[in-house]
């Protein structure tokens, strides 16, 4: 009987080996990460005391993080520079390699380059980052990688939840991590229905509003901290001699949910559930206002793709994360509005010139 | 309710708990009802065929067995089975052909200046109609023949054709080996159940890993706006050669490790066909069911071998016309059953000769020998697999050229193919040289070795899968 009961028992310690074995093995196999040690989101991470930036070189899955912990290829001396702050919709989510947005536009904005010029977006968007932390790293990412232009696509909704700078010690990672549990946990909601994930998420939120407050839009204060922020922001940019330009936030609503796409909504309002489930458009609307008015007051470019872009969840993945359609989508939209600027800043060696609210897209 | 979908993964553990808890004759109606709901789940409106055409042959069934015990001569049942025929292929050309001669008539009336508008139909292929026709067929020639006795139960020959596991891609299983299955009480062993899941654990791994990875460079190789070149065309054939195997054979393997577990035996559908030194070795291995059916039911109907060489080899190509015909309602396919019925042919007359060339010295000249016979001959199925797959005569035109055109050699490509076809080139290797097929109850190899193939397979099959596909052959 104690035999039996052994040998059951070893069994399951070898199917569980094996498992474990074959996620290293796939992992070697798929992405070239080593069979030894993690593999997970933390080979992307690194800290600062400003907190969590990406890790130079950092490589997982699908992103590669180059020597200043940007996403994309090393700088390139000879190129035009073209900086991307924003935040992970800006680093990328559901793209494959290579669509996330800032990559899309450097190609599109290369296809009308002027010959023997060209660009180079640079990526410095991490999942994660609030634009208040953007702002504490930008003087440093300006003066290393010296743009011509920065484009501002900061994350709103992190200002639901505004926290000061980082100070604490870096999260230790264990030494051991299972990779077959991430996938086991993956593999389990996809394959429960969305109505039993739905009602989870829905349940988690009533806890958690238990102990927060409801709002009915992004408090004042906060949309007040934004406006500050994107000054600031701007100031630091003109200053370093480059333009700024900001870009509305857009999502994969617009100004309407469909009571079918209601469960993205409920998804999305577990990360805030500060927020009530239909005040998040409104919250939307109330930031892209104070973009669009500080990009009048301070008179730069505003692009405005919370209208221009398309909605639906063939451009969206969830409630702000593009898909390639929607990277696609969105890169057109910036560079149709970025190009004739960019044109005339090549032909008078300066983009301060062009760089007015009321310059004219290229219609194509 | 595809067998790698969510839904028949809860369907089968519900259906089995409660088939365990029934006496024989209620096995008998629930596993009727079990498959209503299953075939019904693509669409209610498909039992209708299904139901106009089983009744019509348990009916004339019936009355070829009045009439043999009457004493009647056999011309006289020849009604009935003449009704039964032509009921079942009527359906079979209704729902399956009449569109695709519509078109050709059309076509053909176009060559001649008249551009005349014919009707088509704007109707849904029922699933598996190919199949169950021609297992409903077989039930009623064998009556006619003699060789079976029709059933007196309605429900129970019901079964044999809606049975759920064998019903929308076979096997397609013939009534003198299903119908006693039916009818006197299955058991449930121990063995049947390990066996029945080993079955089904190789038949996801097949479909699931090897197969729907598989179908995603395939369809790239074969996507018609593609320039060809050689490479990537030889490349296309042998991964879709692997993938047709996997997906079909796979599907087998479920069908039948799902009868097991309910103490039910299909027949065997393919035994390592890619180990065929011939083409009659090949349709010995390949579809077995179907094989076996044209060659009992239209082969030797039509005369068989009898009647001199000529008669011989029209046989031959008739029959494997019809049966790629059987395959689709295009003419890719009535290429490939001419393909392979002129290969089969051809392989007569050379038989002598090659015998002589490749009857090497010693064993390993044999072993050598063989070898080299396999591979050539792989490469002959590959190319009916081209045929089989491309979109158009103009694609095959184009990827058969591509052959003595420009080679671009990709090795990552073949890196990629490997890698998915390796599993199952080792598997098929132990089960050639073994010489046995469910090589997973291999009562040599230990548990604790098992479990780990066990788990290694259920790894890729969970998350190294490819994207969820149909059956291939669901739609024949």
């Amino acid at each position: 009987m104690l035999k039996k009961v052994f040998r059951a028992a070893l069994c399951c310690v070898i199917a569980v080996v094996t498992l474990e074995c074959c996620a290293r093995l796939d992992d070697w196999i798929s992405y070239g990460a080593s069979p030894f040690g993690l593999y997970d989101h933390s080979l992307l991470e690194a800290f600062d005391q400003m907190g969590q930036h990406g890790r130079p070189h950092g490589r997982y899955l699908k992103w590669h993080l180059n020597s200043l912990g940007f996403r994309g290829p090393e700088l390139d001396p000879s190129a035009t520079r073209i900086l991307c702050v924003g935040s992970s919709e800006t680093f990328g989510q559901y793209e494959s390699e290579g669509h996330e947005w800032p990559r899309e536009l450097e190609r599109v904005l290369n296809q009308h380059a002027p010959a023997g010029s060209h660009y180079q977006l640079v990526n410095s968007g991490f999942s994660g980052e609030t634009f208040p932390t953007s702002l504490l790293r930008l003087p440093a990412r300006l003066q290393t990688i010296k743009p011509k232009i920065v484009l501002l696509y900061p994350s709103l909704a992190h200002y639901l939840s505004p926290s000061a700078p980082f100070s604490g010690p870096a999260p230790v990672q264990p030494k051991f991590r299972w990779r077959m549990q991430g996938r086991i946990e993956n593999s389990l909601k996809t394959a429960m229905p969305m109505w039993l994930q739905t009602w989870l998420r829905q349940r988690d939120i009533n806890t958690a509003q238990g102990t927060t407050p409801q709002w009915d839009n992004m408090p004042l204060e906060y949309q007040q901290a934004f406006c500050s922020d994107l000054e600031k922001a701007i100031q630091l940019i003109r200053q370093s001699g480059a333009e700024p330009v900001l870009i509305t936030h857009a999502n994969r609503f617009k100004d309407h949910v469909a009571p079918s796409e209601r469960f993205m909504l409920v998804s999305w309002q577990r990360f805030y559930p500060m927020l009530r489930e239909d005040a998040f458009l409104k919250m939307e609307a109330s930031m892209n206002g104070v973009m669009r008015q500080v990009a009048q007051q301070q008179g730069i470019l505003l692009i405005d793709a919370a209208q221009a872009m398309p909605s639906g969840p063939a451009y969206f993945g969830d409630f702000v994360h593009f898909t390639d359609k929607g990277s696609a989508a969105f890169s057109q939209i910036v560079a149709d509005k970025l190009t004739p600027l960019l044109y005339s800043s090549s032909a008078s060696g300066s983009a301060s010139n062009s760089l007015k609210p009321d310059a004219k897209p290229n219609q194509k | 309710m595809l067998f790698n979908s969510l839904e028949f993964l809860i369907f089968l553990p519900v259906v089995l708990a409660i088939y365990y808890l029934l006496p024989h004759k209620a096995q008998n109606r629930f596993l009727l009802i079990a498959s209503c709901v299953f075939y019904g789940s693509w669409d209610w409106r498909f039992l209708f065929p299904l139901l106009t055409s089983t009744s019509i042959d348990y009916y004339c069934a019936k009355r070829m067995e009045q009439q043999i015990l009457a004493g009647e001569p056999k011309e006289d049942r020849k009604k009935w089975l003449t009704l039964s025929v032509v009921t079942n292929l009527a359906l079979l050309g209704f729902f399956k052909y009449f569109n695709f001669f519509a078109d050709n008539l059309h076509h053909l009336l176009q060559i001649f200046g008249l551009d005349v508008s014919v009707w088509t139909l704007r109707v849904i292929l029922p699933i598996g109609i190919s199949f169950y026709t021609f297992q409903a067929l077989s039930y009623t020639i064998d009556v006619y023949r003699g060789e079976i006795h029709a059933t007196d139960s309605f429900f129970d020959f019901l079964l044999c054709v809606l049975y759920f596991p064998h019903l929308v891609a076979g096997p397609i299983q013939r009534a003198n080996s299903l119908l006693p299955q039916v009818t006197y009480p299955r058991s449930v062993t121990w063995e049947k159940i390990v066996n029945g899941l080993h079955l089904i654990f190789w038949g996801f791994f097949k479909k699931v890993f090897i197969a729907d990875n598989l179908s995603t460079i395939v369809s790239q190789l074969f996507d018609p706006h593609r320039p060809p070149d050689g490479w990537h065309t030889l490349m296309g054939v042998y991964a879709f050669a692997v993938q047709i195997y996997c997906d079909f054979s796979g599907y087998t393997d479920i069908a039948r490790g799902v009868a097991r577990l309910m103490g039910f035996e299909f027949m065997l559908n393919f035994n390592l066909p890619y180990f065929a030194a011939n083409p009659a070795d090949f349709w010995r291995r390949w579809h077995i069911s179907l094989s076996t059916w044209l060659r009992d039911y239209l082969y030797i109907s039509l005369g068989g071998n009898r009647g001199g060489e000529a008669k011989t080899n029209r046989n031959l190509l008739f029959t494997m016309v019809i049966g790629g015909f059987w395959h689709g309602a295009a003419w890719n396919f009535i290429l490939w059953g001419f393909y392979h019925g002129a290969l089969l042919i051809v392989h007569r007359y050379l038989k002598p000769f090659l015998d002589k060339v490749f009857a090497w010295p010693g064993r390993i000249g044999q072993a050598l020998s063989f070898a080299f016979v396999v591979v050539v001959f792989f490469h002959f199925t590959c190319y009916g697999w081209l045929l089989f797959r491309a979109a158009s005569f103009a694609q095959i035109a184009s990827m058969t050229a591509s052959f003595f055109g420009p080679w671009r050699v990709d090795w990552s490509l073949a890196r990629q193919i490997a890698l998915f076809s390796s599993p199952l080139a080792v598997v098929q290797l132990i089960q050639f040289a073994s010489g046995k097929l469910e090589f997973l109850s291999f009562r040599w190899i230990p548990a604790e070795a098992r479990v780990a193939v066990y788990a290694a397979m259920s790894y890729f099959v969970l998350f190294r899968g490819g994207a969820p596909q149909s059956f291939i052959y669901f739609q024949f």
